[in-house]
């Protein structure tokens, strides 16, 4: 901060116009910046330990389950593996990973702003995430928790371990969601470059406005009902508790409430960042711009609206079930609109299969497969079957894990170069997708076949007869996770080479391609304007006025 | 009403404040006096009205929503949100049918871990009789 | 998020920037629209995570009538009564401030200042009363409930929710006060204008809440019939 000061006040030397990466060095500048990009890093790098950490759990787990009955691990240890698996993963990976790693270095650029509306809530945010990610990391040697990462009442008011303190852990992180939250909403309103109306936003904007609805929305929800159920261990308030007149259910509609909602904080960046790449490989304008932008908004308010389809076989009753299935049949729309969008915007483009191209069509495929198993669950009846089986594991990863996943590889590819200045190997990137495809497929699919045969989820042991599903599911998760090592290894690779990549690799039509890559600290040397819409990919872009004039859509 | 030329922001003077004030202070007094009366269910609707009367002024002349109207929404939206988590619970809560287990004729007395005059007993995670597993 | 318009302004470039204005914003009015969204969406969070304390107290107060209230006779209206009154002329005095701010009049503001943070305290004041006479009586939440010659059981899950709610609330009173006297030191430092004011319309809101919240936390926990 202070650095940075010294280069403001030298005005033009050549010190101002450095990249952000090189404009001040040592790790204080990094621990102090207010730099919305470096603050990005940071998310970056921090996401992607946790999701090792978290990617190493998963790996036990799946060779736990390679035969029946004990294989590495013993049943108590399997418990706790799955749960941090599932807190890591939800808390520390895929909440933050889109929205404040990728979103918080690209959302200012695409704007044409020089930072978020409020930098110091972004660093305090950052540190807030840290400080929670201990917290939770720090249940392992307190005896770790056995709960499933949904912390169920009555048996997590219950039972022992650091369930407490997990449960704090998701409330302090839960701070720094909302904050980023409330800047993204802040910044899109306030900072946009001159000229950029709200049709003119980049689509992975609107995506960020939509998460940033959700995580302001519901988060605070989740706040007060993990702080609940602390003051259910330590003071026995008896709201969840059934011997003490409380109704446990209602925990789970706390829970949802939030819950589920904040599985669209999961896809809704995953769909922002394949709006964005898939017209820029495509050479072709967004199809159905509007569309895609209000399906965004939609699904984020529609999300609030369908929490208890999780829990059809908790008892709820019937006329509340019946109206949270009805509802959440609907949801399938504005998804089901988004993909139909993408796919006519590949129609007749001019595809390049570039590394990010490809992550982004292995999107649209496991979207959909996870989209559409979505629908049998929603279903009163075949959930009833389905319920707490690996169909629903299988069903949730494809839509957590593989989509948001998969997107967050499309964006980082495709911002790479905007990052870092540097391009990796093309070749190899391609081949570490693949694998990612593979392995990905291979893990869940033979999960989706168990499960509807009857393979309940969070078991240590199972029955022989689907000893053969879970060995192809375990070599599955081995091709995974060669594949986003290899992915690690390629764009780790590129650092160490010069730096290499022009301003827009790619020929993008939004604004953080006409900043230099990597860009100055300030992002652009003068603030751009909005001359043509973010995806005119025509021989000669209308100009932004003329289009507004003639009412000429996208 | 003055403006400021910079931020162009409606200025409310202290007459206006006063008379919120008073308005309220009034309305507290209301809020103890119907209080009294038994209106039945509607006991919690009364009350609740009366103090979303007194919210409201404090949104619109305290917190200045009057000359506000783009936050108004955001404060608003808000509202509708906990209304909604509230209602959609209802729809579960209030329509539920005692299920009971083949073992039970009655259903439990509503604080079975808590009796007249004995201390709270939580669940202990334990069938009966046996020890409780330390929750901490 | 008040924080956010209070850095000292960097002198950077060429163009000189008004006092109270940050690097990253164009002008004063796109900065204190700016935060002004911010701290409303702020307020929509907390009044989120309050909203969901009201609605465990609704359903376990309609799922237990009788024991809620049984359980609000141990509680002296009065005494709610007299913190409402104090917290709306709080609030009324905070508003003044924000006004002498607007108006650019150093001395009201810090006056106006001063006394909402003494009245937060006569508010803090009057809970720690009503706190140790329910700590004495065995007024519990939870576990801890050993208040002797109840005649309806589950008294203890009423009191549960008046500590959390009510505690929770007191800790919001705890950092407005720590805000109003952050702005008290700024405002004898002459740091806030007609034209720079942001802090103090912000905390404003945030009071405003806190009073807000207040309103519907009386009559729910002091006169339920």
């Amino acid at each position: 901060m202070a650095q940075e000061n010294v280069l403001q006040a030298n005005g033009h030397s050549a010190g101002a116009h450095l990249d952000y990466l090189d404009s001040s060095k040592g790790l204080w500048s990094w621990m102090s910046t207010v730099d919305h990009k470096r603050i990005g890093l940071m998310y970056l790098w921090s996401v992607v330990l946790f999701m090792i950490v978290g990617g190493l759990l998963a790996l036990l787990i799946r060779m736990e389950l390679l035969t029946p009955g004990p294989t590495i691990m013993d049943a108590e240890t399997y418990n706790r593996a799955f749960t941090l698996h599932g807190a890591v993963m939800v808390f520390l990976v895929i909440i933050p990973g889109i929205p404040a790693a990728l979103g918080n270095f690209a959302l200012p650029l695409l704007l044409g702003a020089k930072d978020v509306a409020f930098p110091r809530l972004n660093l305090t945010s950052y540190w807030i995430y840290v400080f929670g990610a201990l917290m939770a990391l720090s249940t392992l040697v307190l005896g770790g928790v056995d709960t499933g990462w949904t912390f169920y009442t009555p048996y997590s008011s219950t039972t022992g371990g650091g369930v407490s303190m997990m449960v704090l852990a998701a409330f302090v992180l839960g701070f720094s969601s909302i904050f980023t939250g409330v800047n993204f909403i802040a910044t899109i309103h306030k900072m946009r470059a001159p000229g950029m109306g709200w049709f003119e936003l980049p689509l992975f904007a609107w995506g960020m406005y939509a998460t940033a609805l959700i995580q302001i929305l519901a988060t605070p929800v989740l706040g007060i009902t993990l702080l609940l159920l602390v003051m259910e261990r330590v003071l026995s308030v008896g709201i969840f508790d059934p011997n003490l007149g409380g109704d446990p259910v209602l925990f789970q509609h706390f829970f949802w409430f939030y819950s589920h909602p904040a599985v669209y904080i999961m896809i809704l960046p995953a769909m922002a960042i394949i709006s964005e790449v898939i017209p820029v490989f495509s050479k072709k304008t967004i199809f159905g711009y509007k569309a895609i932008a209000f399906s965004s908004v939609a699904i984020a308010l529609l999300g609030f609206l369908v929490w208890a389809h999780h829990m059809f076989t908790a008892g709820m009753s019937l006329f509340a079930g019946a109206i949270f299935s009805f509802i959440t049949f609907f949801i399938a729309v504005p998804s089901a609109i988004k993909v139909f969008n993408w796919i006519a915007t590949m129609w007749r483009g001019s595809i390049s299969m570039k590394a990010p191209m490809i992550h982004a069509v292995n999107f649209l495929l496991i979207f959909t497969i996870g989209g559409l198993t979505g629908l049998f669950l929603a279903a009163l009846s075949t959930d009833v079957h389905l319920h707490d089986t690996y169909f629903v594991v299988a069903h949730f990863h494809y839509v957590m894990a593989g989509s948001n996943l998969i997107a967050l590889l499309a964006g980082l590819h495709y911002w790479w170069p905007k990052m870092f200045g540097r391009m990796y190997n093309e070749k190899l990137a391609a081949i570490a997708a693949a694998l990612i495809f593979i392995g990905f497929n291979a893990t869940f699919l033979p999960q989706f076949l168990m499960g509807s045969r009857g393979m309940p989820r969070r078991y240590y042991n199972y029955l022989e007869q689907f000893q053969t599903m879970h060995v192809l599911s375990t070599i599955g998760s081995w091709i995974l996770a060669v594949g986003l090592f290899l992915c690690l290894g390629v764009l780790l690779a590129s650092l160490r080479g010069k730096k290499n990549a022009s301003a827009n690799p790619w020929g993008g039509k939004t604004l953080e391609w006409q900043a230099a890559s990597p860009p100055i600290t300030h992002n652009f040397e003068d603030t751009p304007v909005m001359i043509h819409g973010p995806y005119d990919y025509r021989p000669q872009p209308v100009p932004v006025a003329v289009e507004r004039e003639q009412g000429v859509s996208h | 009403m003055e403006h400021t030329h910079e931020h162009d922001h409606h200025i409310t003077g202290p007459k206006t404040y006063l008379a919120v004030i008073g308005a309220l202070l009034v309305l507290t007094i209301i809020t103890v006096w119907v209080a009294q009366f038994d209106f039945g269910a509607a006991n919690t609707v009364v009350a609740l009205l009366v103090a979303s009367f007194k919210g409201a002024l404090v949104a619109l002349y305290f917190m200045h929503l009057r000359h506000d109207k783009f936050n108004a929404v955001i404060f608003v939206g808000g509202l509708l949100f906990l209304g909604v988590f509230l209602i959609f619970s209802l729809f579960d809560i209030s329509t539920r049918q005692t299920v009971l287990p083949s073992n039970l004729k009655e259903p439990v007395q509503a604080f079975p871990g808590a009796p007249l005059g004995k201390p709270v007993q939580p669940s202990t995670g334990m069938p009966k009789g046996q020890a409780p597993s330390m929750p901490q | 998020m008040s924080q956010a318009t209070s850095v000292p302004s960097h002198e950077h470039h060429e163009h000189a920037h008004p006092p109270g204005l940050q690097h990253h914003f164009t002008d004063m009015k796109q900065q204190f629209e700016a935060s002004k969204i911010g701290m409303w969406l702020f307020l929509v969070t907390e009044v989120l995570l309050f909203g969901g304390l009201f609605v465990g107290y609704g359903i376990m107060h309609s799922k237990h009538p009788e024991a809620f209230i049984a359980a609000h006779s141990h509680l002296d209206w009065r005494l709610g009564a007299l913190n409402t009154i104090i917290l709306l002329v709080s609030s009324f005095t905070m508003v003044m401030g924000v006004w002498a701010a607007q108006t650019g009049q150093k001395q009201k503001l810090i006056g106006y200042l001063t006394t909402t943070f003494v009245l937060a305290g006569a508010f803090m004041v009057v809970k720690y009363f009503e706190y140790s006479h329910k700590f004495h009586e065995g007024l519990l939440p939870g576990k801890f409930y050993a208040h002797q010659g109840d005649t309806v059981p589950g008294q203890f899950m009423f009191f549960s929710f008046y500590f959390m709610m009510t505690g929770l609330h007191g800790i919001h009173v705890l950092l407005g006060m720590v805000a109003i006297a952050w702005l008290i030191y700024r405002a004898s430092k002459g740091h806030f204008s007609s034209q720079y004011y942001g802090p103090v319309d912000m905390v404003g809101l945030y009071w405003h809440l806190v009073d807000l919240i207040w309103i519907y936390l009386f009559p729910l926990m002091y006169l339920l019939s």
